[in-house]
């Protein structure tokens, strides 16, 4: 990627209980999210906590999603965070609009990422 | 007694949901046309139910009956049963909730579950129009209702326990009452389930065949296809504008 994006501090991506993890799109766009916001997404909270491989505490916490073209993993990660504010809110929540041009990828992602 | 409490129609941040009266699940004694339930056309001598096409485990659904001027008798109710809730009765009983099977609000202001009833809300004023809401939250498990716009409060709780599918259901004693379904609306279940109302909001109307041609796994298309329309129903798209403000 451009050298000259800054890095995440690695305290905040390394080990198993890390407050981010790191989500990359099948094109290679990395996203960088909080860890409680992606488990939304009960896939990415599955292979995390219970895949084959546990993080060791000096490694970072990375989801490769090799099915997941960007234009989709953006849109899941903004209805992280989308939820996460509305849930529960009494208010006026506003919609979540979705690009036709992305819905059907969006559409095969959430599918597999159970969100 | 229970003072309402007015507040906008719940699910407003939600969808509409694409169920009717089933012709299949009803009494002999229910005539069905258009989103309206005529009940014992010629006289009564007994309470005739109808449920509706599609079960509601699970998610948050609201929807809302329109009670015509006809309202008078032992009891017209509203409410959710399951698959084993009997549909007619040669008898005028309190039918949603006479057994564990069903849960409902008659008119007359009680609500029964298991046989038992309790007082609710006021009795409703007879040979008056109204419209009654009904809110079911599967994930908090509870029943409460609406009365022209005025919550109610929750009236059954522990529902989210429930194993067998859950349906909406109204009955009726007197004859010739006239329930219409009015708004049907649920929450959104993901964001799966959102993109879906995008991808179908694009389609011509009848997309059937269309959706065959997309290259999506059966079980893909099956899950678009649930979501389908009545065919004279044109989906409406999500906008980003803000949704309009309540006075």
């Amino acid at each position: 990627m451009a050298s000259n994006v800054p890095s995440v501090p690695s305290e905040g991506l390394n080990g198993p209980n890390s407050m981010y993890i790191k989500l990359i799109a099948a094109d290679g766009h990395e996203f960088i999210v909080k860890r409680n916001l992606a488990y939304y997404a009960k896939t990415v909270k599955d292979m995390l906590e219970s895949g084959p491989v546990q993080v060791k505490e000096d490694e970072p916490s990375v989801v490769h999603l090799k099915k997941i073209p960007s234009n989709a993993l953006i849109v899941v990660c903004s209805y992280f965070a989308y939820k996460h504010i509305y849930i529960n809110a009494n208010t006026m929540i506003p919609d979540f609009p979705i690009a036709l041009r992305d819905s059907l990828d969006v559409f095969m992602a959430a599918d597999f990422l159970r969100c | 007694m229970t003072q309402g409490d007015p507040r906008p129609p719940p699910l407003q941040h939600g969808c509409d949901s694409w169920w009717h009266w089933s012709r299949r699940h009803k009494s002999p004694e229910v005539l069905l046309y258009a989103r309206t339930a005529l009940f014992h056309p010629n006289w009564s001598h007994g309470t005739a139910a109808v449920r509706g096409s599609r079960q509601l485990n699970g998610g948050v659904h609201y929807w809302e009956v329109q009670v015509s001027q006809r309202l008078f008798g032992t009891a017209v109710m509203f409410g959710v049963c399951t698959a084993s809730a009997r549909l007619h009765a040669n008898a005028f009983v309190s039918l949603v909730g006479e057994d564990i099977h069903g849960w409902g609000l008659s008119h007359k202001g009680l609500v029964w579950h298991g046989g038992q009833g309790r007082r609710y809300t006021d009795p409703f004023r007879e040979n008056r129009a109204t419209t009654v809401g009904v809110l079911f939250d599967g994930e908090a498990g509870t029943l409460g209702f609406y009365k022209d716009a005025q919550w109610l409060g929750v009236a059954f709780t522990g529902l989210d326990t429930i194993t067998e599918p859950l349906y909406p259901v109204i009955s009726s004693t007197a004859a010739k009452t006239k329930l219409t379904l009015g708004v049907t609306r649920r929450a959104w279940a993901g964001l799966q389930d959102r993109a879906r109302h995008t991808l179908l909001a694009a389609l011509p109307p009848n997309p059937r065949l269309l959706l065959h041609a997309l290259p999506l796994p059966p079980a893909l298309r099956h899950y678009l296809e649930d979501d389908l329309p009545p065919s004279d129903t044109k989906i409406l798209p999500v906008s980003a504008a803000p949704p309009p403000r309540h006075s």
